[in-house]
């Protein structure tokens, strides 16, 4: 059994005539590290935002680690869902320091627990001395580090991220890649997390693709690169 | 049995969807609504069909009379503020010259004088005793006799005083335009004049229609100026109807009247926008560089700059200076300080609660998806575009209803509370914007962040968004707390009795023939005026730069 499970997602905005998701059907195994990706308009920041309760489908069933989230009576809401989530533009709030950013989501730990979390995190990120700093006082690779931090330290359970690399310099994005891999793996964290671009791939233990709100191929990287099953995946794939 | 079926999926449905939807802040939001809108609603179902002798009487004797004189201001006034506004905004943006700074600022400074004070200085200034007549007779030995207070006089005040609604607005756009656009006008053979005229208006075309219909908003609701004038408009028909007349119904139906002649103005300015598109979305936009002015060009600007600054300004300003002089020693009391008192307690008391319920009503409504929040939103703010009067008839009328019929006797009649709930009608559209604009600014992400860390709507609102957008709520205390202490018909119809503020201390000097003893008062009002005016206009500039 799959640690996130999801089944015939339905999605559509109001007063829009698209649907934005088909009934779509998406799986993640436990610590894994889950790609969805896609061309824009193809619906993955919608089930992003859906696995992380920030929109509500109009039907489908979505169960994580057993626990209902979504099904026709049920809707957790976001902020009791447990789940972490890195923003594309991090979303670091300007008016606290590093420290109190990642304090926020601690609010319900011991004072000495949810600092000694926080030096924990921070130097899982290797952050430890931009504690007091200020987001605007740091770059974007730093700022990034400092949103999957505070998206971690509740040890969430899920971790879920959009569009991780995509606002970071091209010749960053492969350092950054390779210590967002490690980082997650070393947390033991389950994460998903929304690309379009192909090099983003070779992070992911697995490789969900969308298309026009379906799902038209999953499978490891592997299995997609030696196997694509039309077209538009090879144009994903740049094959 | 699939129709039981489906009955109770649908019944499950429908509890899954009011449990996302229902939360306090809709809930509050939904009460706020309907106590702001009671009173507007109240009037609409008050309008008198039988026992209308009084309104028959009106409408065949004086309605023509009040609409003839207000639709003749509001033309005449619509048409002279756009000529200064749009004049001085494109000067001032096209062209660099001496004292260009100044002016930018100085043309806004008349906002600080209510019409009503404009009118009691002019009325002062070209009355038998006043500066230009006494001059005239002493220096020269002429008897002049200048008349002011009549139609075009209004007309005069009006213009000096409003024009700059359409200048800030005019001068915003401006400044926003693409040089491309103007470059392009240039390289097809157009000489500035015709750039101008064929291409820059326009465009600027809703812009400067969006500040005109503010001012036309603001002509209609007048009462002070054109009462003091003795020129009857729709305003001081509604008064001299309600408070003279001493009949309900017909003041009553005056002012859904009026409310009508409002709403299809603005009907019809919305309309005419249509589907052409007026902004510059598909061209980068480059700034303009200011062309420097021969020294004939830049007294030519100087002087269309400056003259309203002087009629809309510095000679009030001066004439109040000079009379505050001459009557501060019977002005200046124990009275004085408590009718300080008054507006300052009674305009913090409405400012801070009409932006605590549009920080309700906005953070609902940016929330929300659905279109009740939306509408909700649109209709709790429409007291903006309602006249004071009309919006003071209407609580009063749904006061005396609850008074009456729902409590059995006089709990709310004659009280503080009325003109404070009034004020909140009236002015939450201001504060609105203001907290809008400080929502809009900061978007939804960091409210979506909070709540995945685990907070509610409410703790993410006190952690994050308050901290966030206190500048915009501290400017909606600011901005609403400047209208409600230059409002004067709402303070007049429903203050409690011998209750003063500055405003209306300052309209019973005017009428009792003291007019020099109003400056003090006047004074005091402008002051605030013009510290705020400033204070936006440099947080402006930082933000511009």
């Amino acid at each position: 059994m799959s640690y996130i499970n999801s089944k015939k997602l339905f999605f559509k905005y109001k007063n829009s005539v698209e649907d934005v998701l088909k009934d779509v059907n998406f799986n993640a195994n436990k610590g894994e590290i889950t790609a969805i990706i896609g061309e824009s308009g193809s619906g993955k920041s919608t089930l992003l935002r859906i696995l992380a309760g920030l929109e509500v489908p109009q039907n489908g069933e979505l169960t994580i680690n057993d626990k209902v989230l979504i099904d026709e009576e049920t809707f957790i809401p976001v902020e009791k869902r447990g789940i972490g989530m890195v923003f594309q533009d991090y979303a670091l709030f300007p008016h606290l320091s590093v420290e109190k950013n990642i304090l926020f989501g601690m609010n319900k730990m011991k004072k000495d627990l949810a600092q000694k979390r926080t030096c924990e995190v921070l130097d899982l990120v290797s952050m430890k001395e931009f504690i007091k700093r200020y987001p605007h006082e740091l770059s974007g690779g730093q700022q990034q580090r400092i949103a999957l931090a505070r998206a971690l330290a509740p040890k969430p359970g899920v971790i879920l991220l959009d569009e991780p690399f995509s606002n970071l310099d091209a010749n960053l994005q492969g350092k950054i890649r390779n210590e967002l891999k490690t980082i997650l793996k070393t947390s033991g964290e389950t994460a998903v997390f929304v690309s379009h671009d192909k090099d983003d791939l070779e992070i992911a233990d697995r490789v969900v693709i969308l298309y026009m709100g379906e799902v038209i191929q999953t499978g490891t990287p592997m299995e997609i690169f030696e196997n694509p099953k039309n077209e538009y995946v090879k144009q994903i794939l740049g094959i | 049995m699939k129709k039981a079926g489906n009955k109770s999926m649908n019944l499950k449905n429908l509890k899954r969807n009011l449990n996302i939807n229902l939360d306090s802040w809709l809930f509050t939001s939904l009460i706020l609504s309907f106590f702001l809108l009671a009173p507007i609603v109240t009037l609409f179902t008050s309008l008198a069909t039988q026992n209308i002798d009084t309104f028959i009487h009106i409408a065949k004797t004086l309605l023509p009379e009040y609409i003839r004189n207000s639709l003749i201001i509001t033309l005449f006034t619509g048409l002279f503020t756009m000529g200064i506004g749009v004049s001085t905004a494109w000067i001032l943006t096209m062209y660099d010259f001496k004292f260009s700074k100044f002016f930018n600022v100085g043309l806004i400074l008349p906002l600080a004088i209510p019409s009503y004070i404009a009118g009691y200085v002019y009325s002062g200034i070209f009355s038998y005793t006043g500066i230009i007549s006494k001059t005239a007779r002493n220096l020269f030995g002429y008897n002049l006799n200048l008349d002011i207070m009549n139609i075009q006089g209004v007309i005069f005040i009006f213009t000096f005083f409003l024009y700059p609604y359409v200048f800030i607005i005019a001068r915003s756009f401006f400044l926003k335009q693409s040089l491309s656009m103007l470059e392009s006008a240039k390289v097809l053979g157009k000489s500035d004049t015709q750039t101008f005229f064929l291409v820059v208006l326009p465009l600027a075309r809703t812009a400067v229609v969006g500040g005109v219909t503010l001012v036309i908003m603001e002509v209609l609701s007048a009462f002070g100026l054109p009462s003091y004038f003795g020129v009857q408009t729709f305003s001081t028909g509604i008064f001299r109807t309600w408070l003279t007349l001493g009949d309900t119904d017909a003041a009553i139906n005056l002012a859904i009247i009026l409310m009508g002649l409002i709403f299809t103005i603005i009907f019809i300015e919305r309309k005419s926008r249509g589907r052409k598109q007026y902004s510059f979305t598909n061209t980068k936009i480059r700034p303009i560089n200011k062309k420097s002015l021969s020294t004939k060009h830049s007294i030519i600007a100087i002087i269309v700059c400056i003259v309203p600054i002087l009629f809309g300004f510095i000679i009030p300003l001066m004439q109040l200076i000079s009379w505050s002089f001459m009557t501060y020693k019977d002005v200046i009391n124990y009275k004085f300080i408590e009718v300080i008192w008054n507006t300052f307690s009674i305009a913090m008391v409405g400012a801070v609660l009409a932006t605590v319920m549009a920080v309700i009503i906005s953070n609902t409504s940016r929330l929300k998806k659905g279109k009740i929040s939306k509408t909700l939103s649109k209709l709790t703010t429409i007291g903006y575009s309602i006249p004071g009067a009309v919006i003071a008839i209407g609580v009063m009328t749904f006061f005396i209803f609850v008074d009456r019929k729902v409590l059995g006797q006089k709990v709310f009649y004659g009280t503080l509370f009325l003109m404070v709930f009034a004020y909140i009608i009236r002015y939450l559209a201001v504060a609105y914007n203001s907290v809008e604009s400080g929502f809009d600014k900061v978007g939804m992400k960091f409210h979506e962040a909070s709540k995945t860390l685990g907070y509610g709507k409410t703790k993410t609102f006190f952690k994050v968004d308050f901290p966030m957008i206190k500048g915009s709520i501290i400017g909606a205390v600011i901005l609403t707390f400047l209208e409600i202490i230059k409002e004067l018909p709402l303070t007049l119809i429903l203050r409690p009795f011998n209750f003063e503020t500055l405003s209306t201390y300052a309209k019973q000097y005017a009428d009792d023939e003291m007019v020099q003893h109003s400056a003090i008062p006047s004074i005091v009002l402008i002051l605030i005026g013009i510290i705020i005016i400033l204070f936006f206009e440099r947080i402006n500039k930082k933000k511009e730069k």
